[in-house]
């Protein structure tokens, strides 16, 4: 019996051992160590908050917040540019992140606004008023695509059936590579309403313009843009994804970092310079960041970029939680990046990151 | 021990009169997944299982198969996944240490071919997260009578394995759900190691039912961790009911 005891008493010990094991999490976010930037020799200029006439002590506390897992855990990164200077960044997740790529997601549109304006420059399109067809003999197929203008497409206007949603749309679709050819696919989807009659935000519209360029130009639109605008503006760490038929993303599929992100955000906010030369056409930017579409009293939308309206800010805007503000009236550019791939209310969404906004303009003089 | 445990049940099949019993298990339990791609999340979740099993006895030694299937969901700040398990293959075959009446404790080699994926569409959209272990090590099996009750107790621990995992960050823009992909991506980069790279420590305690010919309860708690980034711990605490289907009599 003294050996049935020993043994009863040993197996209940285990079995009390084992019923109490649990995991913790980690921390999801690293401790704040500050704000002043690093200078890794990619043509972005360093300067502090004082200097450019910023509350330093404001801006650690919001940076403290952005690091509290308490309040946001899916911030990556938080970078502040002001008067064309990087004057604070710091990194929630991973420091290595001011270099490593990550999905910025619909950025990608903003992207291909700038690019529309400069095929406009450079001679691939004569007016955007021009219907689709008259550039993409693959149109020809379609003729209830016949009035879609390319101003419809920048508008999201174009009147195409094409939803961005979960594992219904033909977003989830392309990103499963179902279809063989990105153009047919959207380009065969039912014509809703009247082209330019009701925005519908999707990725089917830059997806058309960017099969445009890429037939327009000659070669994937990715490599055209990297000729007439990224390589001009000092965006070298990027990679930008084409479908597997060849053709480049259009409406998602730069994968970049928050610094090399800020760089067209910076050329936007500057009239199209970059270092002296003249890389966007400014009037394609005025017409570009002008309210084009009213969505509601709050946002509007002009050629791809994003407004907000009571700010007075353009933005690019990213699933997940990819954004770059450009606040002028400041001469502030603020780039936020997250997490890619949540969804819903998991997202950083805008009214997440407009609080915080708003905590940046109040500390600049 | 791999071929041990290959060959030893090849050469008492042929020799020696077994009655492998089987059973099936209902179960019900409570697990935690903590992955390094989920940026350091713990997903803690229920999952109810139900396993097959055959267990014999060749003269004083002893062998079980074993095949595991389980699904439920999981949360963390509201955060919901999906996590499927899958043990094809958990054998042992266990030779008798020491025994007496009342009690007998056995001990030797198994094998365990285990698979486990996760899906967290809130998270990472359609991606999809795995891990399979392959792995090998002691099992020792306590059989007692306690009390005019029977129990038994097992423990073993993984000493050499090969684990599948997802080597990049799901951070890319495609995906694929098809099957034959899954199937392929769960088969990728395996990476062997011991304990200094991963683990699988399955520790099961049965209480046969006392009145009962057919059934017992059993507890079962498994961990399995894998070092190398990304780094990944799962835990499980299962309850079963446990039923004896029959005993079959095999060829001579």
């Amino acid at each position: 019996m003294k050996g049935n005891r020993t043994i009863i008493l040993l197996a209940g010990f285990a079995i009390l051992l084992a019923g109490q094991a649990c995991l913790k999490h980690d921390p999801l976010n690293q401790p704040f160590k500050g704000y002043q930037p690093v200078q890794i020799d990619d043509g972005l200029i360093i300067s502090d908050p004082a200097s450019e006439k910023v509350d330093g002590d404001a801006l650690r506390d919001i940076y403290l917040d952005m690091h509290d897992e308490g309040l946001y855990w899916q911030f990556r990164s938080m970078l502040i540019f002001r008067n064309g200077k990087l004057i604070s960044e710091s990194y929630m997740k991973d420091d290595a992140d001011i270099s490593r790529r990550h999905l910025i997601w619909s950025c990608t549109k903003q992207f291909m606004g700038v690019l529309v304006g400069i095929a406009l420059e450079e001679g691939l399109i004569s007016d955007i008023n021009d219907p689709l067809s008259d550039y993409m003999p693959q149109t020809a197929g379609y003729p209830d695509k016949a009035g879609i203008s390319i101003r419809n497409l920048l508008m999201m206007q174009s009147g195409i059936d094409y939803s961005n949603d979960g594992t219904q749309g033909q977003t989830d679709k392309i990103l499963r590579q179902l279809p063989d050819n990105i153009t047919e696919f959207i380009l065969d989807r039912p014509v809703y309403t009247l082209p330019g009659t009701d925005f519908h935000y999707n990725d089917g519209d830059p997806q058309l313009l960017s099969a445009m360029i890429q037939h327009l130009a000659g070669k994937p639109t990715d490599e055209w843009a990297d000729d007439v605008l990224l390589s001009r503006i000092g965006i070298e760490n990027y990679n930008w994804v084409r479908y597997r038929d060849g053709i480049t993303l259009g409406g998602f599929g730069i994968e970049t970092t928050p610094r090399e992100l800020a760089k067209l955000a910076l050329c936007v906010a500057d009239s199209g310079h970059y270092d002296g030369h003249q890389i966007i056409p400014g009037d394609w930017l005025e017409e570009m960041l002008a309210e084009q579409v009213i969505i509601d009293e709050d946002y509007a939308f002009g050629y791809f970029w994003w407004i907000d309206r009571n700010r007075e800010i353009s933005f690019m805007a990213g699933h997940g939680g990819q954004y770059a503000y450009i606040i002028p009236q400041k001469e502030l550019l603020v780039i936020m990046t997250s997490i890619p791939n949540t969804q819903g209310d998991h997202q950083i969404n805008f009214a997440d990151a407009n609080p915080i906004i708003d905590r940046i303009i109040s500390i600049c003089q | 021990m791999f071929l041990l445990l290959i060959a030893l049940p090849l050469r008492y099949a042929g020799a020696q009169e077994h009655k492998p019993a089987s059973y099936l298990d209902f179960g019900a339990g409570f697990f935690q997944v903590k992955d390094g791609k989920n940026y350091g999340l713990v997903f803690n979740g229920g999952m109810l299982n139900t396993s097959f099993m055959l267990r014999g006895h060749h003269g004083n030694h002893l062998y079980d198969y074993r095949v595991d299937f389980g699904f439920g969901p999981s949360f963390a700040k509201g955060i919901a996944g999906i996590n499927i398990k899958l043990n094809l293959v958990n054998m042992d075959y266990c030779f008798r240490l020491a025994g007496n009446n009342s009690f007998s404790l056995y001990l030797g080699p198994y094998l365990g071919l285990n698979y486990q994926f996760q899906l967290y569409p809130e998270l990472h959209s359609g991606h999809l997260l795995w891990f399979t272990f392959y792995d090998l090590g002691p099992r020792l099996i306590l059989e007692a009578d306690l009390w005019e009750q029977h129990f038994r107790f097992s423990f073993s621990g993984a000493v050499l394995g090969l684990v599948s995992r997802p080597v990049e960050m799901n951070e890319v823009y495609y995906y694929s759900l098809k099957v034959s992909d899954i199937i392929g991506k769960l088969h990728s980069n395996f990476k062997g190691g011991s304990i200094d790279v991963m683990n699988h420590i399955d520790f099961e305690t049965e209480w046969k039912i006392p009145g009962s010919v057919k059934s017992s309860l059993a507890y079962r708690l498994e961990y399995q961790y894998y070092r190398p980034q990304a780094s990944l711990d799962y835990l499980s605490h299962t309850i079963m009911y446990r039923m004896k289907l029959g005993t079959k009599k095999s060829a001579q």
